[in-house]
């Protein structure tokens, strides 16, 4: 079921009709009935694998919540020792967590990455001229895997750390787990604030349903007005680069970055207004990342949860453990004070995002993208200081306005080279397109030649200009923190619905009564 | 507390220590702050703040910072 069909759309209304239909006790089944419904009939086998994730989880949640009720029930009861109690509780809580996000991160990496291993060593042995041969599983990728991984191993760090009480209701934990609008595109929800949404049984609020509706909307044209039309096109230079000149190739990695941005920001705006429908406001994931001023403020505004996941249960626990505090202490006798208190976050910051290029895929251009990425944001950090005393040296102010739009149009330089990594199909791909934009920049001439061969008509490029066009002045127009919403609202209802009728009979027709028209999955749908 | 306001002003010279109670909440330490903040504690205290103290409600403020260094000082 695509969650831009019609399909999805109709059991989204029954869903919600069922919800504020019952009793607001039990409300919170009906929306386990919804996500185990959408789930199985993705697929059965899929289903299996989340309802094992969700047993695991569950029950080391339990194991580490009595761990630390005992312990605190110990320390109440001795008076010396209380330190060697604490660290005998701790020791056995870190030994269980470590065994139980092994074993989630094990599955997440067996789907992700086994046939890509397969592969590997099967070319190694070929070329040892071995006649062992591994043939790959085609394992089912189950959907959402990624975004219920880091859920659930979110929310037993919290446990562990003791800021969270596990969840003693199977029903409500596995709800938190496998909410149907988050499988599609995520966010990656905390559970201090998913949880009580999801189980208190929210009341009927006409507000929620039609900032739902609205928000969808803006989901789908994001989706089918810009990602959609784009993905060809990308797919065109990306695969056959080498027919292309050099500025070609830099507008394709440069439209491939708003394709990704339409697709994923708008899946998250599709499911985040599903979801308002039944009261529940999942997190924000996108803050408009291409109007920031620099890499590191990029990632701030790009897969916001995915960012502030990492941030919490992987820089912070790296940043401060004991090896890597040790290596800041011998960096700041060698380095100095300055230089030698930024070597810890540096490298952890580069580990990062390794692990978010691991994550992305297979392949040594996805640890290239978190290389490149990590590299940027660890020169920023170690040239803070002295590029502060040249700009303040040239009177450089964030205040101007070239200034500002200097420092955006360099981060977006910066992000879409990195994109020819994360979008190539190998390392070699990437650096060839590269040298090629380098190389082979005008070859054949500048101009309208470098626009077209896409695969776009001249129609295509004008509703591809509108539609981005109109984004963004709305993204503009939010920067300057003017809510279009709230601004609609206080204009005549007529407007109003003159307004939602003509976003809905659009996507009616080139979506729902459009025959040419084909949905293309989302890019983040399988990961 | 005043050998802590020398230490915070010195690693964070554009944050005003004496007035702001949501250094966390607000994002004015961010995560490269708050590391190398640490750090600079975890030496001069002779303390070990773990990931698991990273907590807004012991960074919001100076007199919270002081008042998990006094805690973990204790243990």
């Amino acid at each position: 079921m695509s969650i831009n069909s019609a399909a999805f759309l109709l059991f989204l209304a029954v869903s919600t009709a069922a919800y504020y239909a019952v009793p607001r006790k039990y409300r919170y089944l009906v929306l386990l009935a919804a996500s185990a419904y959408f789930y199985i009939s993705y697929s059965l086998q899929a289903a299996g694998y989340l309802l094992v994730t969700i047993c695991m989880t569950y029950g080391c949640g339990l194991l580490l919540g009595r761990s630390h009720r005992k312990e605190k029930e110990m320390l109440s009861a001795v008076e010396a020792d209380r330190k060697s109690v604490k660290q005998r509780f701790r020791h056995t809580r870190r030994i269980l967590l470590a065994i139980v996000l092994t074993a989630n991160f094990s599955t997440l990496a067996l789907f992700k990455y086994l046939d890509a291993w397969l592969e590997g060593m099967s070319g190694l042995l070929t070329r040892l001229e071995s006649t062992v041969a591994f043939r790959p599983l085609e394992l089912l990728l189950p959907m959402g895997i990624s975004f219920y991984i880091f859920q659930t191993s979110g929310y037993l760090i919290d446990v562990y750390r003791g800021r969270q009480q596990p969840e003693r209701n199977f029903l409500k934990y596995a709800l938190f787990a496998g909410y149907f609008p988050q499988m599609i595109q995520g966010p990656i929800n905390r559970y201090d604030k998913l949880h009580p949404q999801l189980t208190r049984g929210n009341e009927f609020n006409a507000d929620n349903l039609k900032y739902g509706i609205q928000l969808m909307i803006w989901g789908m044209l994001k989706k089918v007005f810009l990602a959609d039309p784009l993905a060809d096109a990308v797919a065109e230079i990306y695969s056959n680069y080498t027919a292309y000149p050099g500025a070609s190739v830099f507008l394709g990695a440069a439209l491939y970055c708003v394709q990704l941005y339409c697709d994923f920001s708008g899946g998250t705006d599709l499911v985040r207004g599903a979801s308002r429908l039944f009261g529940v406001e999942m997190e924000e994931n996108f803050r408009r990342p291409y109007l920031a001023h620099s890499v590191d403020e990029f990632w701030r505004r790009w897969h916001i949860s995915l960012g502030e996941w990492m941030k919490d249960y992987l820089f912070y626990p790296l940043a401060l453990s004991g090896p890597l505090s040790r290596v800041g202490k011998a960096s700041r006798k060698r380095f100095g004070s300055y230089f030698g208190k930024l070597t810890v976050p540096c490298i952890s910051t580069v580990v990062v995002f390794l692990v978010v290029g691991i994550w992305q895929g297979p392949g040594l251009s996805n640890i290239a993208y978190g290389l490149w990425n990590g590299g940027l944001m660890s020169a920023a950090m170690l040239c803070q200081r002295p590029i502060g005393t040249i700009k303040k040296r040239l009177n450089l102010s964030e205040e101007k306005r070239w200034f500002r739009g200097f420092q955006i149009a360099r981060t977006c330089f910066l992000v879409i080279i990195g994109r020819y990594f994360s979008r190539s199909d190998s390392l070699y791909d990437a650096l060839r397109m590269l040298w090629r934009t380098v190389r082979c920049f005008g070859q054949g001439g500048l101009g309208v030649n470098v626009l077209i061969g896409f695969g776009l008509s001249g129609s295509d490029w004008a509703k591809l200009l509108i539609a981005g066009a109109v984004l963004l002045a709305v993204s503009l127009l939010r920067e300057r923190n003017i809510d279009i919403r709230a601004a609609l609202e206080r204009r005549h209802w007529l407007l109003q619905f003159v307004l939602l009728f003509a976003a809905v009979l659009l996507l009616v027709v080139c979506v729902y009564l459009n025959s040419d028209y084909t949905a293309i999955m989302y890019v983040y749908e399988n990961v | 507390m005043e050998e802590l306001m020398h230490i915070l002003t010195e690693n964070c010279p554009d944050i005003d220590f004496e007035t702001e109670t949501a250094l966390i909440d607000d994002g004015i330490l961010t995560s490269l702050d708050l590391v190398m903040l640490v750090s600079e504690l975890n030496d001069v205290y002779d303390i070990e703040i773990t990931a698991d103290d990273l907590l807004p409600e012991n960074f919001n403020s100076a007199q919270a910072m002081l008042a998990l260094i006094c805690r973990l000082r204790e243990q």
